[in-house]
C-alpha cells in the first residue's frame, strides 16, 4: 500500500490535459468494436465495459469535482446483510431487507439533504436513472435524502454480485467502479467465498480504497473468524484496510440493528465526513488507482482489438480469395472454348450449316437440299438460347460452390462459426442468385447486340450489318467471345476455333478485321464486369457481417492515441 | 437389457453412424462416460454413493454428522472447514473398493459393518455417505475435489442455506448444467432454524421457483436444521428410499449418458429431415437425363433412322442423292454400334453439363436435408455433390454408351419397298429400252395386238409411266412410313436411355444420398434413445 498521498491542489490533478485525455480515452474505449467472437472475446468485452463504465461513471466526473461528497458503496455477497447495515448506519429503514435472495435489486443511495444537488446532477453514474420511489426498473438508483447522515458522505446500498441474478451483478460491478470507498460486507458464512475475493483482489490491484465489515457473526465465532479474515486480507495485499465487525443480532421493526452493534462503522464514517483532508486522500488514492488500472486495461483492450483485426482480416481473405477464384473460373470457362463444345456448337453448326447465316448475308441461294429434305432452319435465337442458358447454369453453380467454400473456411474459426450460426443459410448462394444470373446473361446479350448495332451504325458497314441482321451478328460475336480466340489466325485455331473461324470470317466480312477484334474484347470485358458485380454482391453477404476494415483501423489508432494522451501527462506528473 | 445398456448401445450406434462428421475431440467425453459407467457397474451394486455437496458454511459437515449419528466430520467457524472428502459406508462389504475407485483416501474411509450404532432402522444398509469440501471458497483445490467426486455420486444432496441459496456459484456451475441429473438430486435448505416459519416458507418457495426455472421441477426441497434436527427424518427417509431401490447408481449413469447425448445433439443436431421424396428424385433424374444429352441423342436417332429409311426405300436414283446427306449420329460420335459412342454426351458442353448436374445434385440434397446441422450437411454434400458431379457424369456417359439405340435394326418393309422400288425402276428402264428398240424396229412394240391401250399409250410407254408413277407413290409412302418409324425408334431410344440413367442415378447418387441420410437417421435415433 502506498504512503498516504499528500493532498495535491485540485488544479494539479486537472492540469496537463489529463481530464481531456481521460474523456478521450473513455470515448475511444466505448467505440472499440469487439464484434467478432474470437476466443476469449467475452473477457475482453467485460474489460471494455468495466473501463468504459469506470471512466464515464466515476473517473471523469470525479476529476472535475474533487471536492464533491464521498461516495461509500456498500457491496458484498447476497445475504451478507448489506441492506441491514445501511439501514442501521442511517438509523431508519431506507432499503428493503428480507430473506429472499437476492433482496436488493434497485440500489439505494442515501445522502445528506445538502448533497442532493450533486447526486441528482447525474455527473456521477450519468447513465443510471434516478428515482425517488421504490421502483424495480432496471438500471435505476433510488435516491434518498436523509438528515441523519452527515454532509460530505453518501452511502449506496449495492445489489449483490454473486447471486443468480445477472443484472444485479452487472449493476454491482458498475457501482463498485464508481465508489470512492468500498465498504465490503461479508459474514461468517461468506468470508471465504471465492467470488467476493475475486472482486477484492481486483479492487486491491487497482489500489481502490476499501474497508471491510464482518457482518452476521455470532459472538462465539467472532474472534476466530475475525483473525482468519484479517490474515486472508493481508495475504491478498489488503493488510491495512479498516476491518469492522457487526455481531449477528435481530434487527428491530425498522430493519435497524442496535446502535451499539454498528457503532464502530458509524463513528468511522462520521470522522470521515468531518475530515475533508482524509476524504480527499481517499478519493485521490482511488482515483489514481482507477486511472492506472484503466490505462492498463485499455492497453489490453488494444491487444483485443488487434486480435479482432487479425480475425476479421483472415475471414475477409477467405471470402475474397474464394470469390476471386470464382470469377477467374467463370471467365476461363466462358472464354476457353469449352462453352462451344456442346449445344452451342451444335446449334451454331446447324445455324451455319443450314445456310441461314449465308442466306441472310447473300439473300440469294437458299439451300435446295434443305428445302428438299424439309430441314428446319436453326434461328439465331436458338443459338443464343443455348449459349445463354449454358452461361447462366455455370454462373449459378459457381455461385453455390463459392458460398459453400466460404462457409467451410469460416467454419474453421470460432469467429467464423459464430457468424455462420447467427446468419443461417450463408452456406448457400443468395436466394435471388438464379434470377440475377439469368439477368446477367440476358443483359450481356443486350449489350453485345448494342455493340454490334453501334458498330453497324457506320455507313459503310450499315448495309451489310443490316442484311445479316443484328441478332445474327450478335450471336456470331458471342461465339467469337466464347471461343476466346479473337485475334488469332485460322491456323492457330482448334476444334472450337474452327467454329469461331467461321464466325469471325462472317464478322470480318461485315465489320472488318480490326473492328471485330475490338468488339470481341469489349464484349468479353463487359461479361467480366457483370460477373464481377454479381460475385461482389454475393461476397458482400459475408463481408457485411465483418467489421469494416477502415473502422477497425480508425478505432485502433484512436485507442492508441488516447492511451498515449493520458499516459504522457500522468507520467510527467507522477514520475 | 437394462435402461443403461440400452442407452449406451444407442449412443454408441449414434457415434458410429457419425463417423468423422463430428469432431473426435467432441466425441471423447462420450467414450469416457462409457468407461466410467462400466467401471461403476463392475463395483458394488449393493452400495449407493450419496454425496453432500454445497457452499462453504452451508452445514454439509454438520448434516453429515447428524445423518451418520457419528461426530466424524469436523465442524467449525473457519471457512472452508472441510478440504478432503470424508466417507462413511454402511452395510455389506465392497464399499472399500468403491471408495478407492472414487479416490477417497483410506484414512477418510469409515466402514460400519453394523448399522446398530447409526440410524435406528436398517434403511441405511448400503449407504456410502460422502462429505465434500465446498465448491465456492477461495481454496480452489476444493473445487477440483468436488468436480472429481461429483462424477461418482449416485445421488447428490445439494446443501443450500438461507444466505446462499441463490448463489450463482452453485446454480450456474453445478445445478444448471446438471439439470439432466435431477432425478439423482435432492435439494436441502439447511440452517432452517435461522428463519422464522413464514420466512422459511417464503425462502423454500423462492428456491423452488429458481430450481424450476433451471429444470429441476419436481425435485424435492427439504428444509432441515442440523442444529435442531428439523427436517432430518424427511431427508433420511428420502435417502433411504433411494438406497433401498438400488437404482440410484443406474439412474445416475443413465443421466450421464443423457447429458453426453444432449451435448452431442447440440453439436450435431438431431432434427428430423424430410429425406429424399419421390418428386425430388424424379426431378433429379429428369435433369440428369437432360445433362446426358438424351433429347439430342433421340433427335439424332430420329434423323438417322429417317435418313436410313430414305436410303433404303427411295427410288434408287433419289436414294443415291440422299446418301450424300450427313448422318447426325456420326457427328455425335455414334457409329453403327452405340458402344463406339463413349462420348455419347458430346452434345453437351462438359463445363455446362457439370454445372447443371452439380446444381441438380445440390438442389436434391438441399431438399432432402432441410433442418440438418451444418457438420452433417457438409458431410452429405461432400458425399453426394463434392467431387461427385464429375463421377456422376462419367457414370452417366457410360450408361448412355451402353444402351443399344436400335440402330442395327433394319425393318423388313425397307427391304420389301426397296425391292419394289427396284422393280419400278426396272420397269422404267425396261420400258425405255423397249421403246428405243421398237423405234429401231428390233422388237415389236405391240406383241399382243388388241390388248387394251389406256390413254392410247403404247406398251413401252405404259411401262415407263406406270414405273414412274408407282415409284413416286411408293417413295412418298415410304417417306411417311419412314418418318413414323424414325419417331418410334427415337422414342424407344429415349425410353431406354432414360431408363439407363434412372438406374445409374439410383445406383450412384440416390444410393449415396440415402446412405448418408440413413447414417443421419441412425445418429438421430441413437441420440433420441439415449436422451429419452
Amino acid at each position: 500500500m502506498t504512503e498516504p498521498t499528500a493532498v495535491p491542489p485540485r488544479e494539479a490533478v486537472v492540469e496537463d490535459g489529463l481530464l481531456q485525455g481521460l474523456s478521450g480515452l473513455a470515448a475511444a474505449v466505448v467505440a472499440t468494436p469487439l464484434v467478432l467472437e474470437v476466443p476469449e472475446v467475452e473477457r475482453d468485452r467485460a474489460v471494455q465495459r468495466e473501463v468504459a463504465e469506470q471512466l464515464g461513471d466515476y473517473v471523469v466526473p470525479r476529476l472535475e469535482n474533487i471536492g464533491a461528497p464521498l461516495l461509500v458503496v456498500v457491496g458484498g455477497s447476497t445475504g451478507a446483510g448489506k441492506s441491514t447495515l445501511v439501514n442501521s448506519i442511517v438509523g431508519r429503514r431506507v432499503t428493503a431487507t428480507g430473506v429472499l435472495r437476492p433482496t436488493t435489486r434497485t440500489p439505494v443511495l442515501v445522502h445528506h439533504p445538502a448533497d442532493t444537488e450533486w447526486f441528482r446532477s447525474g455527473r456521477i453514474l450519468p447513465e443510471v436513472a434516478r428515482t425517488g420511489s421504490n421502483s424495480r426498473r432496471a438500471n435505476t438508483i433510488r435516491q434518498v435524502a436523509c438528515s441523519t447522515l452527515w454532509p460530505g458522505v453518501a452511502v449506496l446500498d449495492a445489489p449483490d454480485f454473486d447471486s443468480i441474478d445477472e443484472t444485479n451483478r452487472e449493476m454491482a460491478e458498475q457501482l463498485l467502479g464508481a465508489a470512492d470507498l468500498w465498504l465490503f460486507v461479508t459474514s461468517a458464512a461468506r468470508y471465504a467465498d471465492q467470488v467476493p475475493w475475486d472482486y477484492l483482489r481486483r479492487a486491491a490491484d487497482r489500489d481502490a480504497s476499501i474497508a471491510v465489515v464482518l457482518d452476521r457473526t455470532s459472538n462465539e465465532a467472532l474472534v476466530e473468524v475475525r483473525r482468519h479474515l484479517a490474515r486472508m486480507l493481508s495475504e491478498h495485499g489488503l493488510a491495512d484496510v479498516a476491518l469492522f465487525s457487526v455481531p449477528e443480532s435481530v434487527p428491530d421493526s425498522e430493519g435497524v440493528l442496535p446502535p451499539s452493534d454498528v457503532e464502530q462503522v458509524v463513528t468511522w464514517l462520521h470522522v470521515l465526513a468531518d475530515d475533508e483532508a482524509q476524504r480527499r486522500a481517499i478519493v485521490l488514492k482511488t482515483l489514481q488507482g482507477a486511472i492506472l488500472h484503466d490505462i492498463e486495461a485499455s492497453r489490453r483492450l488494444g491487444g483485443a482489438l488487434a486480435r479482432q483485426v487479425e480475425a476479421a482480416g483472415q475471414l475477409r481473405e477467405d471470402v475474397e480469395s474464394v470469390y476471386l477464384g470464382a470469377h477467374r473460373d467463370l471467365m476461363t470457362a466462358a472464354t476457353d472454348g469449352t462453352m462451344l463444345r456442346g449445344e452451342v456448337l451444335a446449334r451454331w453448326q446447324d445455324f451455319v450449316g443450314s445456310g441461314e447465316i449465308f442466306r441472310k448475308l447473300e439473300r440469294t441461294v437458299g439451300s435446295w437440299r434443305d428445302r428438299l429434305f424439309k430441314r428446319r432452319a436453326t434461328t439465331p435465337e436458338e443459338v443464343e438460347e443455348a449459349a445463354l442458358s449454358g452461361l447462366h447454369l455455370m454462373i449459378l453453380d459457381r455461385a453455390e460452390r463459392a458460398a459453400e467454400e466460404v462457409a467451410r473456411a469460416w467454419d474453421g474459426s470460432e469467429a467464423g462459426r459464430a457468424l455462420l450460426d447467427r446468419q443461417r443459410g450463408l452456406d448457400r448462394a443468395s436466394r435471388d442468385v438464379r434470377v440475377r444470373a439469368e439477368r446477367i446473361a440476358r443483359e450481356w446479350r443486350e449489350s453485345v447486340f448494342e455493340l454490334v448495332a453501334e458498330q453497324g451504325a457506320d455507313k459503310k458497314t450499315k448495309a451489310r450489318a443490316l442484311s445479316l441482321g443484328v441478332n445474327a451478328a450478335g450471336v456470331t460475336l458471342m461465339v467469337v467471345v466464347f471461343a476466346g480466340t479473337a485475334g488469332l489466325t485460322g491456323a492457330e485455331l482448334g476444334i472450337a476455333g474452327g467454329t469461331a473461324a467461321a464466325a469471325q470470317a462472317v464478322l470480318n466480312a461485315v465489320f472488318g478485321d480490326q473492328a471485330v477484334r475490338a468488339l470481341a474484347e469489349q464484349a468479353g470485358k463487359d461479361l467480366s464486369r457483370r460477373l464481377d458485380d454479381l460475385l461482389e454482391s454475393e461476397a458482400n453477404r459475408f463481408l457485411d457481417l465483418l467489421p469494416d476494415p477502415g473502422a477497425l483501423e480508425t478505432a485502433q489508432w484512436q485507442l492508441e492515441a488516447a492511451i498515449v494522451a493520458v499516459d504522457k501527462p500522468r507520467g510527467r506528473r507522477s514520475r | 437389457m437394462s435402461a443403461l445398456d440400452e442407452r449406451v448401445a444407442a449412443l454408441r450406434s449414434a457415434i458410429d453412424a457419425a463417423g468423422d462428421v463430428i469432431d473426435p475431440a467432441l466425441v471423447a467425453p462420450a467414450e469416457a462416460t462409457f468407461t466410467h459407467a462400466r467401471e461403476r457397474l463392475d463395483l458394488s451394486a449393493q452400495h449407493t454413493v450419496v454425496v453432500l455437496a454445497g457452499s462453504t458454511g452451508s452445514g454439509k459437515s454438520s448434516l453429515f454428522n447428524r445423518l451418520s449419528g457419528l461426530e466424524l466430520a469436523e465442524v467449525g467457524y473457519l471457512r472452508p472447514t472441510t478440504s478432503t472428502p470424508l466417507a462413511c459406508a454402511w452395510g455389506p462389504a465392497g464399499a472399500t473398493e468403491l471408495l478407492d475407485w472414487i479416490g477417497v483416501s483410506r484414512r477418510e474411509q469409515i466402514t460400519r459393518r453394523s448399522v446398530l450404532d447409526a440410524p435406528q432402522d436398517d434403511s441405511f444398509e448400503g449407504l456410502v455417505l460422502l462429505d465434500l469440501p465446498d465448491h465456492d471458497s477461495v481454496v480452489l483445490e476444493n473445487q477440483e475435489v468436488v468436480d472429481h467426486v461429483a462424477r461418482y455420486a449416485d445421488l447428490f444432496v445439494w446443501v443450500l442455506d438461507p444466505q446462499k441459496y441463490a448463489d450463482a456459484a452453485i446454480h450456474a456451475r453445478y445445478l444448471r448444467p446438471l439439470a439432466t441429473h435431477k432425478d439423482s438430486s435432492v435439494i436441502v435448505l439447511n440452517q432452517a432454524d435461522r428463519l422464522s416459519e413464514t420466512d422459511l416458507k417464503m425462502a423454500v418457495e423462492d428456491l423452488q421457483q429458481i430450481l424450476e426455472r433451471e429444470g429441476f421441477a419436481g425435485v424435492p426441497v427439504i428444509a432441515t436444521s442440523a442444529l435442531t434436527g428439523a427436517g432430518l427424518p424427511e431427508l433420511r427417509a428420502e435417502i433411504g428410499r433411494r438406497i433401498t431401490s438400488k437404482r440410484a447408481s443406474q439412474a445416475r449413469l443413465v443421466a450421464d449418458v443423457r447429458l453426453v447425448a444432449q451435448r452431442l445433439a447440440e453439436i450435431g443436431g438431431a432434427e428430423p429431415v424430410p429425406g429424399l421424396d419421390r418428386e425430388t428424385r424424379d426431378a433429379l433424374v429428369e435433369t440428369l437425363v437432360a445433362c446426358a444429352g438424351v433429347p439430342q441423342i433421340a433427335d439424332a436417332v430420329e434423323d438417322s433412322m429417317a435418313r436410313r429409311a430414305v436410303v433404303a426405300t427411295d427410288w434408287p436414283l433419289i436414294g443415291w442423292v440422299g446418301r450424300l446427306r450427313h448422318d447426325p449420329l456420326r457427328e455425335l460420335g455414334f457409329g453403327r454400334s452405340a458402344r463406339d459412342a463413349v462420348a455419347g454426351t458430346m452434345a453437351i458442353s462438359p463445363s455446362v453439363q457439370r454445372a447443371r448436374a452439380d446444381l441438380a445434385l445440390r438442389e436434391a440434397t438441399e431438399a432432402a436435408t432441410v433442418g440438418m446441422s451444418r457438420p452433417w450437411r457438409a458431410s452429405v454434400i461432400d458425399a453426394v455433390v463434392g467431387d461427385g458431379a464429375r463421377a456422376v457424369i462419367d457414370e452417366l456417359d457410360e450408361s448412355v454408351a451402353g444402351v443399344d439405340l436400335g440402330l442395327k435394326h433394319r425393318p423388313l418393309w425397307w427391304t420389301a419397298v426397296g425391292a419394289l422400288q427396284w422393280l419400278t425402276f426396272l420397269a422404267v428402264i425396261g420400258g425405255a429400252a423397249w421403246a428405243v428398240a421398237s423405234v429401231f424396229d428390233l422388237v415389236d412394240p405391240d406383241p399382243w395386238a388388241g390388248a387394251p391401250r389406256p390413254l392410247g399409250l403404247s406398251l413401252p410407254l405404259l411401262f415407263i409411266a406406270c414405273g414412274l408413277l408407282f415409284g413416286i407413290a411408293l417413295t412418298m409412302g415410304a417417306r411417311w412410313l419412314g418418318g413414323v418409324g424414325a419417331r418410334r425408334a427415337a422414342a424407344r431410344a429415349e425410353g431406354k436411355l432414360t431408363e439407363a440413367i434412372n438406374r445409374t442415378t439410383e445406383r450412384s447418387v440416390v444410393a449415396r444420398l440415402r446412405s448418408e441420410l440413413d447414417r443421419y437417421e441412425r445418429w438421430c435415433n441413437g441420440l433420441a434413445t439415449a436422451m429419452r
